[in-house]
């Protein structure tokens, strides 16, 4: 029987310690569950936005799909001024019967290994890519995101850390991003973990107020991106490609 | 009665979706159409090696009775005063940004593609007035994408084929990089001018998104 523990990056949200806790973090403002007037009050005053409660909700049916759980705390409340997101913070942590403990790690420092990378692009059937254009990619982007798996034994001090998902953003740094390359491997994906990097990518990018966040999604992932508050053609905006190579 | 000098003789080449072919400056009847002009140079042929694009060069340039020559400079090495660029991001109508986001914007583009006016009066003591008339820029990770913001020409300046050629500059020199991903994202009425340019809109159903677009 798995238990399972989402720590929370914010303060407002802390870690408690006994195994069986929950914990959901702040939820996020979108346009649209806001009344107007505090909209545009928010919008000045906030550095970054929370997740839409029912992102929060699809992350949580997700973990807790199959696994006897209890939420502690309820979603925290909105908040105007709120906290820089750590560089790196544990997403989930679940503990096994025999003792072995599974973290989730989040990070955004773009400490990511280009050997690592190429051997989850394969994993996830991606066509190979030159490992200098690959380094070189991960150098030149504003934003490198991570998931690593960090799998102990207590009391062996001995840890295994694999990279088990990655996206990753370019910018001019002042009013555009561009999401590339986002994946998780497949023995990961379904828990919401892909969600997750993703929403925090776009708090980080807010809170460094880069307000246009853009992205490419192939046909079958739009649902997955827009469930994340992104849309496609607003306006009658069309992306395009200089002679796509099928 | 004008003349117009095409300077620069490697620019007309056949279009090929192929990197390292060259490709049409779709746009140069456009410059012919109202004007008594000569081509100087004929378009260059097909050439397999294609050497680098230079960072500055003439595109058109036009004598006046009086003398006065003016030229329409590309260049592609970042040279654009935030000021000028702010004056001219008036002029075509687009709401004001902060300027020190402008500039940073320029800085941390990968490209920055411009065009400036250039006029000159034999004799004058080579006095010349500059002046930026086009833009635009290109963010990238320096390997397998790039996507192209901010193009603009100032309505002065435009219908003559100016802004095409800056973007097919801009695509020839990513593609020199090989930067095999060149994107950008269209307004709806400006589609059909990306079209022509070899882009194309939502190819195998891939869609530009945008994170709670404000309108």
């Amino acid at each position: 029987m798995l238990t399972h523990n989402v720590a929370a990056p914010s303060s407002l949200c802390p870690i408690l310690s006994n195994d069986w806790h929950f914990h959901v973090s702040d939820q996020l403002i979108s346009p649209h569950n806001l009344n107007p007037n505090l909209f545009w009050r928010a919008s000045r005053k906030i550095k970054g936005c929370r997740l839409k409660s029912s992102f929060w909700e699809s992350i949580r049916s997700g973990i807790l799909k199959n696994n006897t759980t209890q939420i502690v705390e309820p979603p925290s409340t909105l908040e105007e001024e709120e906290e820089p997101l750590p560089d790196e913070f544990v997403l989930v942590e679940k503990s096994q019967l025999d003792g072995e403990v599974e973290q989730i790690i989040f990070s955004s420092g773009g400490d990511v290994d280009v050997y690592e990378l190429q051997a989850l692009c394969d994993k996830v059937g991606w066509p190979r890519r030159p490992l200098s254009k690959l380094a070189a990619a991960l150098k030149n982007s504003y934003m490198v995101a991570a998931l690593h798996s960090v799998k102990k034994l207590p009391g062996s001090g001995n840890e295994q850390k694999r990279l088990i998902g990655m996206a990753r953003a370019t910018s001019d740094h002042a009013f555009n991003a561009t999401i590339w390359d986002v994946l998780v491997d497949p023995s990961y994906q379904g828990q919401g973990l892909g969600k997750a990097m993703v929403e925090k990518m776009i708090r980080t990018l807010l809170q460094r107020d880069i307000g246009n966040i853009t992205l490419f999604a192939d046909s079958q992932v739009v649902e997955f991106y827009r469930n994340l508050g992104f849309e496609p053609d607003p306006e009658g905006i069309k992306g395009m490609f200089w002679y796509p190579r099928y």
